[in-house]
């Protein structure tokens, strides 16, 4: 089955890869769906089995990623905030200063990261080790992944 | 062949059948089942809306860009894969974007109409 938009996208990452940051703990699955938040602040971080040493950038785009912003498009980080805002406050904090054009290439890579989850998932039913219908729908998620890449690579002009 | 009831028809009278009978009497994981089964056929239904004529602009736009002509659709976008990872096409491509736009547009109508990133393609 034939993917030239996620084709692009790997032929892409490949000849633009960026000079390696870090390397710090990286969480691995940073997204809104795994923080817990209360009235104090941050309560807790949660899922942490794909944690691994590497460049601090694959957190903070991983957040940013669409599928992650519930419909809020709008805000980059996680249908929520902005990432101006992040990137000033991870600086802050003590991590490294990052520019919203450096996050491009890591969020495309979330995106990617996500269009083949969703087809090895889908590709479970295919094989028929899990017939549910629900692992046949997903394999029509993947096109959610394609149109963000596309805006992603529509936007690279303008972020830089 | 006939076709009544049609393919439309039966899918249409299968969804009813989950949706009004099925789906209410369930609860917690089947529940959940008997909505994506819903949404699957509801895929299906706009599948068969759209599908026919967008394939065909996209095999049309496809034998442009590739300046060859081919089987279907399905053909001609593994040569065009074979183009991009051999570097022979990229970002810079005349029309390569376009074309991969106005596709994934017209299969997200098909697969997820309600998704975000169509919107923020069509602005």
């Amino acid at each position: 089955m034939p993917r030239p938009v996620l084709e692009l996208a790997f032929a892409w990452l490949k000849a633009n890869a960026p000079e390696p940051a870090g390397p710090v703990l990286v969480h691995g699955d940073f997204r809104l769906g795994n923080l817990i938040v209360d009235e104090n602040g941050l309560g807790a971080v949660l899922d942490w089995e794909l944690a691994h040493i590497g460049d601090p950038r694959e957190d903070i785009a991983w957040v940013c990623v669409n599928s992650w912003r519930f419909g809020h498009s709008e805000k980059r980080v996680g249908g929520f905030g902005d990432l101006p805002e992040m990137l000033d406050a991870y600086a802050a904090a003590g991590g490294a200063r990052f520019t919203t054009a450096e996050i491009d290439w890591w969020e495309i890579l979330g995106s990617l990261k996500w269009g083949v989850m969703c087809m090895i998932m889908y590709s479970a039913y295919k094989t028929g080790a899990d017939p549910s219908v629900e692992r046949a729908a997903i394999g029509r998620r993947v096109s959610e992944n394609e149109i963000d890449l596309i805006n992603l690579f529509e936007g690279l002009g303008r972020h830089a | 062949m006939h076709d009544g009831p049609s393919a439309r028809e039966l899918i249409e009278a299968v969804k009813n059948f989950i949706d009004r009978t099925a789906a209410p009497q369930l609860t917690g994981h089947s529940a959940f089942h008997a909505r994506v089964a819903s949404n699957a056929l509801a895929t299906v239904l706009r599948e068969l809306d759209i599908r026919p004529a967008a394939e065909a602009e996209e095999k049309a736009r496809l034998e442009k860009l590739l300046t060859t002509s081919g089987e279907s659709a399905n053909q001609l976008n593994a040569m065009l894969c074979a183009a991009i990872r051999s570097g022979r096409m990229d970002l810079s491509t005349d029309g390569l974007l376009s074309h991969l736009k106005s596709t994934t547009i017209a299969q997200l109508s098909v697969d997820q109409p309600g998704y975000s990133g169509l919107r923020s393609a069509a602005r």
